[in-house]
């Protein structure tokens, strides 16, 4: 659970989700787009918003790529039939952007607002432990440059709401004086937004000014997803795309469901498959002691997971999580073999059988697959050069002997158990 | 951090008369707070009264060694602070979506000093909330999303520090001269037992929880140590993400911190990882350059702090160091006392395979012990799998093994021509199948199956 970054569509759609609840400011929000995704039809997008055929149209991909600007990932002033056609070359196809390649398979389409530089605004809300800092820079767009060097600033305590009078005099010097009632009532509203929605971060560069009219043109943000219970309902449903180019995997999706659906953690990336030193580890601190180490041994690029389980997880979750690891742990058989830790902080001491229940569960589960479910094996390895140092090296970290003995009994591959039993 | 004015020193959180309410229906950790002050040989239990606000007033057994003691259950936070006006800390373990109400209600109560929030995931707009309540009103958060702490000799906060076993090999039932402060609760854990192997043991030791606004922050409780002329040895384990780790290395450079610290920031491998990664604190993730782990430990270095190589090293460092005091005068070793005896608990011995007991209640069809309802040896998640029915769940229950399909069948057969609750109807059923039993409708009908004819019960 943490701050996560969320699709520039459902951050204007919580906006405007909002706004409709809320008495307006002085100026119309243009709260106007389209989602695309490749399960949508275009035609019936176009029922649905028959502006998409009447407006000049911006498309761009809604996929957490930085300065889309910059890399021609932008088709400005365009007709439907051009917008669809952009799409539709680019759906599905893997791109490069800053060295990360990933397929592109989200875009949002709105409506083309004809505006000068002198129109883009830049707008920020971030969060501080003392309070939540809005910054502002008159110049927005994509030449706003060194943000944090040029912004004017203010802090807000929490539970603060700033005035417009305090947004004018701290952050508006520079805006043209018949705007500054406009924009100070935007940035009013958007900070109570940012509060009541339990964001951490927002930055809308640029929003432009038309008349009395407020368009945010791009849009990023971050959520605290611990406050879903809080939000949900004006989050609407939502999902949190992994970052451009690092998909989630079946697996990681998997267990990142199973995360939801309890109030223990469960995490799970796979950094290698075909990496060969897998890690089963309890306690947020304990899992990242373990891949320091192997990678300090320098078997860094053989270390195929970061994970973590911990908060008292049952047996059945734990299980599933053991299940998914062995599972992606076996899936391709290497003749050097492969090392399994499995460990943990001794805070964990409460769960500890039940941990090792469910890793139990776990390895049957993989040595005696189902009738018909593909078979799996265990390599049993330890005796390799790298599983000796590793195993070694983690020394410390394992559950003492006893704890094991579930393992010993049950489980027909090679374990090894440094404190001994 | 500000502190209230009280007899104790503001460097001082907890002594071996430190009392605690604990929120929550937490009998766990309670009885494990217990046992930790008994064998520390406190005059008094830590705990005044468990406040639990879905339960009426009333008392609670728990043993105080081989005796046993009895605690009061509050429904009211405020009447259980009343009456224990001795109580100065407040052991929150409520859940995620409440511990914010209850901590907020904990700081009204001028004679609350510190609050530990064991919950994880309290939302961080509440955790600020708290934070900026709590430092106008003087009081020491400890977490959230932490195990707590502990002070040897003195205080336990909740689950800290594991079972009896570990607290008697760390030696913490006892003071030594290094005091730590880290994020993770289970490497608080080991560093409990580090300490032990490498020095004359933990003096204190603060787990501030892995959130992204701790209420209280690394250089806090380092700033406390430093103050408390006992503490000898700081010990500090950082991590990636975020930036309070420099606060340290400030406060190194300024002379504010003058004691010996040995300081290590975790997660040095993220430099490997092809994107990056959310690790298992929510505040574990390097943001830029300067929140990393590397730049952390060498800014740390530089700052004059001892940092090893890498955590493997972590216990020599601590070890020299010691030494070294010892050496020269500054820390005296004081004869090792002899380490208590602890009780045995039933449930753990009987794990352990050291004791056994007859039972004192026997039940061959159903068992809901474990984490999983069986049912005469079928988990329910099976029964829902197998989709074997009401036909299957009565044959389950009723006659302890999974009968046929057109036996489960029929019984179904059965309920679908009782199902009316009209006494008329289901009268007259039951007249059918128990003789002479006639009883008002369908529930009374099946609650006398133990009169249906044998014909009935068996195949």
């Amino acid at each position: 659970m943490a701050q996560r970054a969320i699709r520039e569509c459902d951050g204007k759609k919580m906006i405007a989700r909002w706004m409709n609840t809320h008495p307006r400011g002085p100026y119309t929000l243009d709260d106007r787009f389209v989602p695309v995704t490749p399960y949508m039809s275009f035609d019936q997008q176009c029922v649905v918003y028959p502006w998409l055929k009447e407006e000049r149209l911006v498309v761009k991909p809604d996929q957490l790529i930085k300065r889309r600007g910059k890399s021609g990932m932008l088709l400005l002033d365009a007709s439907w039939e051009e917008v669809r056609d952009w799409i539709n070359e680019r759906m599905g196809r893997e791109i490069e952007v800053e060295n990360v390649r990933g397929i592109l398979d989200h875009f949002i389409v709105e409506p083309f607002t004809p505006h000068s530089s002198d129109d883009e605004y830049y707008l920020a809300i971030r969060s501080l432990r003392e309070g939540d800092e809005i910054l502002f820079y008159h110049e927005g767009g994509i030449h706003v440059g060194d943000v944090d060097a040029r912004a004017e600033r203010l802090l807000v305590p929490i539970g603060h709401i700033p005035t417009a009078d305090e947004i004018t005099s701290k952050l508006l010097l520079h805006v043209p004086e018949y705007r500054r009632f406009i924009v100070a009532g935007f940035i009013e509203m958007m900070f109570k937004f940012y509060a009541e929605l339990n964001y951490a971060y927002l930055e809308i560069n640029p929003f432009v000014v038309v008349a009395d009219r407020i368009v945010p043109l791009d849009l990023a943000a971050r959520i605290d997803d611990t406050g879903e219970f809080e939000s949900e309902a004006m989050w609407g449903k939502i999902e949190f795309p992994a970052p451009f180019g690092r998909e989630l995997t079946p697996e990681e999706k998997y267990i990142k469901e199973l995360d939801s659906q309890t109030g223990a953690s469960l995490k799970l990336t796979v950094l290698n498959p075909h990496g060969r030193v897998w890690t089963m580890v309890a306690g947020g601190g304990a899992s990242v002691i373990y891949a320091d180490t192997v990678s300090d041994l320098g078997f860094g690029s053989e270390l195929a997971n970061y994970g973590e389980y911990s908060g008292d997880p049952s047996e059945q979750f734990t299980y599933e999580y053991a299940r998914t690891i062995l599972d992606l742990m076996t899936r391709e058989k290497d003749p050097r073999g492969k090392v399994l830790i499995i460990g943990g902080g001794d805070s964990e001491f409460y769960q500890r059988r039940r941990y090792v229940q469910g890793h139990c569960a776990g390895l049957e589960g993989i040595s005696n697959p189902a009738p018909g479910k593909r078979s799996a094996h265990l390599c049993p390895t330890w005796r390799t050069e790298l599983s000796r140092g590793v195993a070694h090296h983690a020394r410390p970290w394992s559950e003492p002997g006893g704890s094991h003995r579930g393992l010993r009994a049950r489980n027909p591959h090679h374990v090894y158990c440094p404190h001994g039993a | 951090m500000t502190q209230k004015e009280t007899q104790k020193a503001w460097y001082t959180l907890f002594d071996r008369d430190t009392r605690a309410v604990v929120y929550g229906q937490q009998v766990g950790a309670v009885q494990r707070m217990l046992d930790f002050d008994y064998i520390c040989e406190r005059p008094t239990p830590s705990v005044a009264a468990m406040v639990v606000p879905t339960a009426n007033d009333s008392l609670q057994k728990f043993y105080w060694g081989t005796s046993e003691v009895l605690l009061p259950i509050r429904h009211n936070l405020g009447d259980a602070l009343e009456k224990a006006p001795d109580v100065d800390v407040l052991i929150n373990f409520a859940s995620f979506r409440s511990a914010y109400a209850a901590t907020m209600e904990a700081l009204q109560y001028p004679q609350i000093r510190t609050i530990a929030i064991i919950a994880e995931g309290i939302p961080e707009r509440r955790t600020r909330m708290i934070i900026q309540e709590a430092n106008q009103r003087g009081v020491t958060i400890i977490g959230p999303a932490t195990v707590g702490g502990i002070k040897p000799g003195c205080f336990k906060i909740g689950n800290t520090g594991g079972m009896l076993d570990n607290i008697i090999a760390a030696k913490l039932y006892r003071p030594g001269s290094v005091a730590f402060v880290s994020k993770s609760g289970g490497l608080s854990n080991e560093l409990n037992n580090i300490i032990s192997r490498n020095s004359n043991g933990v003096y204190e030791g603060i787990a501030i929880g892995g959130d992204r606004y701790p209420g209280t922050t690394f250089i806090d409780h380092l700033l406390r140590y430093e103050a408390d002329p006992e503490v000898k040895i700081l010990v500090f384990l950082g991590e990636v993400g975020g930036v309070d780790e420099y606060e340290v290395a400030g406060a190194l450079r300024e002379g504010r911190i003058t004691k010996p610290l040995i300081a290590w920031c975790i997660g040095t491998c993220a430099r490997i990882f092809p994107s990056e990664v959310q690790f298992g604190h929510a505040g574990a993730l390097a943001g830029g350059a300067s929140e990393t782990a590397e730049a952390k430990n060498a800014a740390l270095r530089e700052a004059g702090a001892i940092v090893p190589t890498s955590f493997e090293e972590f216990g020599q460092a601590i070890q020299r160091t010691y030494r070294d005091l010892v050496d020269r005068g500054i820390i005296i070793e004081r004869p090792e006392p002899e380490p208590p005896t602890i009780p045995m608990d039933y449930a753990w011995a009987q794990r352990m395979g050291l004791i056994r007991k007859s039972a004192n209640f026997i039940n061959t069809v159903s068992d809901d012990r474990g984490e999983e309802l069986i049912y005469a040896g079928m988990p329910i998640t099976q029964v829902f799998k197998e989709q074997i029915g009401i036909g299957g769940v009565i044959s389950l229950l009723w006659f302890t093994r999974l009968l046929p399909g057109y036996a489960r069948k029929l019984i179904e057969m059965v309920i679908m021509l009782t199902a009316d609750r009209d006494p008329q109807a289901s009268g007259a059923m039951n007249t059918i199948i128990t003789p002479g039993r006639a009883r008002p409708d369908f529930v009374a009908g099946i609650g006398d199956a133990h009169d249906w004819p044998a014909g009935w019960r068996g195949h």
